[in-house]
């Protein structure tokens, strides 16, 4: 069966021109200036000893997950001069009713407890007292409980029953009774407490590792769910206002939000409050402008075309034909200009996600007139 | 949480549902089946509710079929083919049926065995499994994308001709 990838010479495990997100984080596409954004961001935070913390934000298909992919990336080839510890997580299904806990039990999934229990023995050879450490800070109580309880674990052991319910009380998880048994209450609420225990890991990677623990959280758009009730927005409110404030040098945060006007960011994350402690940390990523659109392919083409196969295939016999210029690959050179034209009249749809969907669709009217490249008569028939 | 559910009753009305409920972010849409059917003649109305909402989001609709031998058929993809960004291809040798969908923060995919017709949606017995995914690169998403990419695949049959391309307006 034909496909993109053979008839393009896509690399192997290719199967299209559209770019994933973790997959392909190693590569910017696009928006290198808004990466350069983050970047400086990044070395300010680090020389003023401040947490990490963005608000990125743009339509849907505008690259913010991928770019949040990437920021993961790079932080990970900065470790010496930028020593992070990172976790990934995605907001799922919101409801109206959700609170916090709905994105702190993926953020402390993502350090695990068998880390945490690591962790907090490190500590303790390191620093000494574990639970006057968090106390020194100022967690509550209930939160340096949690936490010294933890310690009854034996590292790289099965972990027993009060440690499993405490890391459970620490995400946020219901523990009914047996919380109250060990001193803890049976969930956390209060939004002050979600705060507090991300504080006390990012305390505790930081003595430990010597890092700074940064969450960074994709498709915070889910949030505006929770607009509907005004306790449970108060809510986020106040767990958000916390995470950004700037007593917060505990634990870097970074969202993605999709909207396309400012307008759109849910309430809980645009309240004046939270507005204030971001300032310039919310970053806007765009649509492509003309540039941008032609950079963006070059880049598809460049690390997905095997270029050497392309050329050396003597069926296709490409570089006998007279319309192939590896600078304008899959197309013709005057169908390349007329693709970034398009979406210089379309700006709106000049995002990374639709261009690739419109390059595909692009090569499969190819496949179907047996053209090599993508011509002008190909994109005439696809309505561009 | 699972990969997929299965859906129990009037799989395409769900889908043409799905569609409505994404109308102010949908982009695409792909429908897939030897046999499609749209309400005229019989009290069928996803057809119809899934071309007015690929109409007001001004998505786009891709439709691979058989070439239509009733009347009925004819008249469906002729509804199709009127509606603008829409491209149609017949594939003969085609059994798959593939329900698909992208808007601007959900991917959806409806599998199994109904045609798009009233029998598939509420008289014989079938299997249809939904696929949803509101992230970028889970493994839901990943396996619509896949989908999407497979439903090309078919298309890019030589033997699949087309009726209809985008850039053809039908009135």
């Amino acid at each position: 069966m034909v496909t993109l990838a053979s008839w393009f010479f896509l690399r192997a495990g290719r199967r299209s021109f559209k770019p994933d997100p973790l997959r392909d984080k190693e590569v910017m596409f696009c928006h290198q200036e808004v990466q350069e954004d983050i970047q400086l961001a990044v070395e300010r935070a680090f020389a003023t000893d401040e947490a990490i913390k963005l608000l990125l934000w743009g339509d849907w298909g505008v690259g913010k997950t991928h770019t949040l992919r990437h920021l993961d990336y790079w932080l990970s080839l900065q470790s010496s001069e930028y020593p992070t510890l990172t976790v990934f997580a995605k907001i799922g299904d919101v409801a109206k009713t959700s609170r916090f806990s709905v994105v702190h039990k993926d953020l402390l999934d993502g350090i695990g407890l068998d880390n945490a229990i690591q962790m907090v023995h490190q500590y303790m050879q390191q620093e000494g007292n574990l639970l006057a450490g968090l106390e020194g800070i100022g967690i509550p109580a209930a939160i340096c409980q949690a936490f010294n309880k933890l310690l009854v674990a034996t590292p790289g052991q099965a972990p027993p029953e009060i440690v499993v319910t405490s890391w459970n009380f620490l995400r946020g998880a219901n523990v009914g009774k047996s919380g109250t048994s060990l001193g803890l209450q049976e969930r956390m609420l209060d939004s002050k407490d979600f705060y507090y225990t991300l504080a006390a890991l990012g305390h505790i990677v930081g003595k430990v590792k010597r890092k700074q623990l940064v969450f960074l959280v994709d498709e915070a758009a889910r949030l505006e769910a929770v607009g509907d009730v005004l306790e449970v927005e108060r809510h986020w409110v106040n767990v958000n206002t916390l995470i950004f404030d700037q007593e917060n040098r505990f634990f870097g945060f970074v969202y993605t939000v999709s909207g396309k006007s400012a307008d759109d960011i849910p309430r809980a994350l645009f309240e004046p409050q939270i507005e204030n402690r971001l300032g310039n940390r919310r970053i806007e990523l765009t649509n492509l402008p003309p540039d941008g659109v032609r950079q963006f392919i070059r880049h598809l083409a460049e690390n997905f075309v095997d270029r050497g196969a392309l050329e050396a295939d003597t069926e296709a016999k490409i570089k006998a034909n007279p319309e192939y210029s590896w600078d304008t690959y899959p197309f013709s050179a005057p169908a390349f200009e007329r693709f970034v034209e398009y979406f210089q009249r379309t700006p709106e749809n000049s995002k990374p996600r639709d261009i690739a969907d419109r390059l595909d669709e692009a090569g499969f009217y190819a496949i179907k007139s047996d053209q090599r490249l993508i011509t002008e008569a190909t994109l005439s028939s696809l309505g561009l | 949480m699972s990969l997929g559910r299965v859906i129990r009753s009037r799989p395409l009305s769900r889908f043409a549902e799905l569609a409505h409920h994404s109308e102010r972010n949908l982009l695409r849409v792909f429908l897939v089946a030897p046999w499609i059917v749209s309400s005229e003649s019989q009290d069928f109305p996803p057809l119809d509710r899934l071309l007015l909402s690929i109409r007001v989001a001004r998505a786009r609709l891709t439709v691979l079929t058989r070439t239509p031998l009733t009347a009925a058929h004819s008249r469906a993809i002729a509804l199709c083919a009127k509606t603008p960004h829409s491209e149609i291809l017949y594939l003969d040798s085609l059994h798959a049926k593939l329900y698909l969908l992208e808007s601007n923060g959900l991917r959806a995919a409806t599998i199994g065995s109904p045609n798009f017709t009233p029998h598939g949606d509420r008289v014989h017995r079938e299997l249809a499994v939904e696929v949803r995914s509101i992230k970028d690169s889970d493994a839901g998403a990943l396996l619509v994308e896949d989908l999407f990419l497979f439903a090309r695949e078919l298309m890019s049959d030589p033997a699949a001709r087309f009726h209809k391309r985008f850039a053809e307006r039908v009135t």
